[in-house]
C-alpha cells in the first residue's frame, strides 16, 4: 500500500477513535442515548479502518467491511429514531 | 378489601409522581442551561401573560440586565418565551405547560438536586447536537 | 448488497449534515455547524465509494480521493469538538 494510503487511513481510524470517545463522554455527561450510538458508530469505523491497513489496495466491497459499516449507520439510525419516539410519548 | 384499594391509589400516585419526575428531570436536562434560565421561565411562567423589560426581571432575579437580556433571548430561541417590543412573555404550549407546572412544584421542594443536575451537565452546545436531531422543529 | 449500503451510508450521513446545520442556523452554536460540515464530507466520500466500485469503470481509481475527503472531514469534526465544545 501507498505510504500516503496508509498515512490517511491512520488519520481516519485514529480520529474516528477520538470523535467516538468524545461521544461517549457526552453520552456520559448527558445520559442521552443518541451520543452513545454516535460514540460506538465512530469507535467501530475507527477499528474497521485500522483493519484496512492490513490489506493492500482494500477493496471496500468486501463482504465483513461493508457489513461492518452497515452495522455502524444503523446504530446511528437507531440512535435517531429512538430519541424521536422518546420525545413523542 | 379497604387496605388493598387504599395501597393501589397509594401507589398509582407514586408512579404517577415518577413518571411526572422523569419529565421534569427530562425538560431540565434538555432544555435549561443555567439556574437564572430556569428562574427566568419559572418567572415568566408564574405571572403569565405579564410581559416583562430585561431591566425588570433583572432586578427580580439580582441580575445584570445585559445578562438577563441574554438569557431572556435564549428563552426565546428556545420557543420557551416570546418577544414583542421588547418586553418577554411566557410562551403557552399545552403539553409542556403540564411539565412547567410539574417543574415549578418539583424545583421548589427539590432545589439542590435540580441545580446540581443542571451544572452537572454537558455544555449547552454539546445539548444543541442532540437537539438537532429531533425531526420535527418544535 | 455493497452498494446498498454505501448508498445508505451516504444518506445517514447526509440526514446527520442536514439536522446539523439545521440546528446550527437555529442555535448558533458552531460545534453543529463542524459536524455538519464533518457529516456532509462524510456523505461524499461514502457516495464515491459507491461511484468507484459500482460506476465506474476499473481504470478510474477513486481510492486517493476518497480517503482524502473522509479524513479532512474527520479532522474537521476532531477541530469542532475540541475548540467549540464548551460554547
Amino acid at each position: 500500500m501507498i505510504r500516503f494510503e496508509a498515512f490517511l487511513l491512520g488519520i481516519i481510524a485514529t480520529t474516528s477513535v477520538l470523535a467516538g470517545l468524545f461521544f461517549v463522554r457526552f453520552w456520559r455527561d448527558t445520559r442521552d442515548y443518541l451520543f452513545l450510538t454516535f460514540g460506538v458508530a465512530f469507535i467501530i469505523e475507527g477499528v474497521n479502518r485500522s483493519a484496512l491497513l492490513f490489506i493492500s489496495h482494500p477493496n471496500e466491497g468486501a463482504t465483513w467491511i461493508y457489513l461492518i459499516r452497515l452495522f455502524a449507520f444503523l446504530l446511528i439510525l437507531a440512535g435517531i429514531i429512538h430519541k424521536n419516539r422518546t420525545i413523542a410519548k | 378489601m379497604n387496605i388493598m384499594v387504599r395501597c393501589c391509589c397509594v401507589w398509582v400516585e407514586m408512579t404517577q409522581e415518577d413518571l411526572e419526575r422523569q419529565q421534569v428531570d427530562r425538560f431540565v436536562i434538555e432544555e435549561i442551561d443555567s439556574v437564572p434560565h430556569l428562574e427566568a421561565l419559572l418567572l415568566l411562567w408564574n405571572s403569565r401573560p405579564k410581559r416583562w423589560l430585561p431591566e425588570e426581571m433583572g432586578k427580580a432575579l439580582y441580575l445584570t440586565t445585559e445578562y438577563t437580556q441574554s438569557v431572556l433571548q435564549e428563552l426565546v430561541n428556545r420557543k420557551l418565551a416570546s418577544s414583542e417590543a421588547g418586553r418577554y412573555a411566557y410562551e403557552p404550549d399545552s403539553e409542556r405547560d403540564k411539565i412547567i407546572e410539574a417543574l415549578d412544584r418539583v424545583y421548589r421542594r427539590e432545589i439542590i438536586r435540580i441545580s446540581n443536575m443542571i451544572h452537572s451537565k454537558a455544555s449547552p452546545a454539546v445539548r444543541a447536537f442532540a437537539r438537532a436531531f429531533r425531526l420535527k422543529k418544535d | 448488497m455493497a452498494a446498498t449500503v454505501y448508498i445508505l451510508g451516504a444518506l445517514v450521513t447526509f440526514l446527520c449534515g442536514v439536522l446539523l446545520i439545521r440546528g446550527y442556523k437555529s442555535a448558533g452554536k458552531r460545534l453543529l455547524l463542524w459536524s455538519g460540515i464533518c457529516f456532509f464530507g462524510l456523505a461524499v466520500s461514502n457516495f464515491l465509494v459507491f461511484l468507484d466500485l459500482i460506476i465506474l469503470p476499473e481504470s478510474i481509481d477513486l481510492y486517493p480521493l476518497r480517503l482524502i475527503t473522509a479524513a479532512i472531514a474527520m479532522l474537521i469534526l476532531l477541530y469542532g469538538l475540541i475548540w467549540e465544545r464548551d460554547q
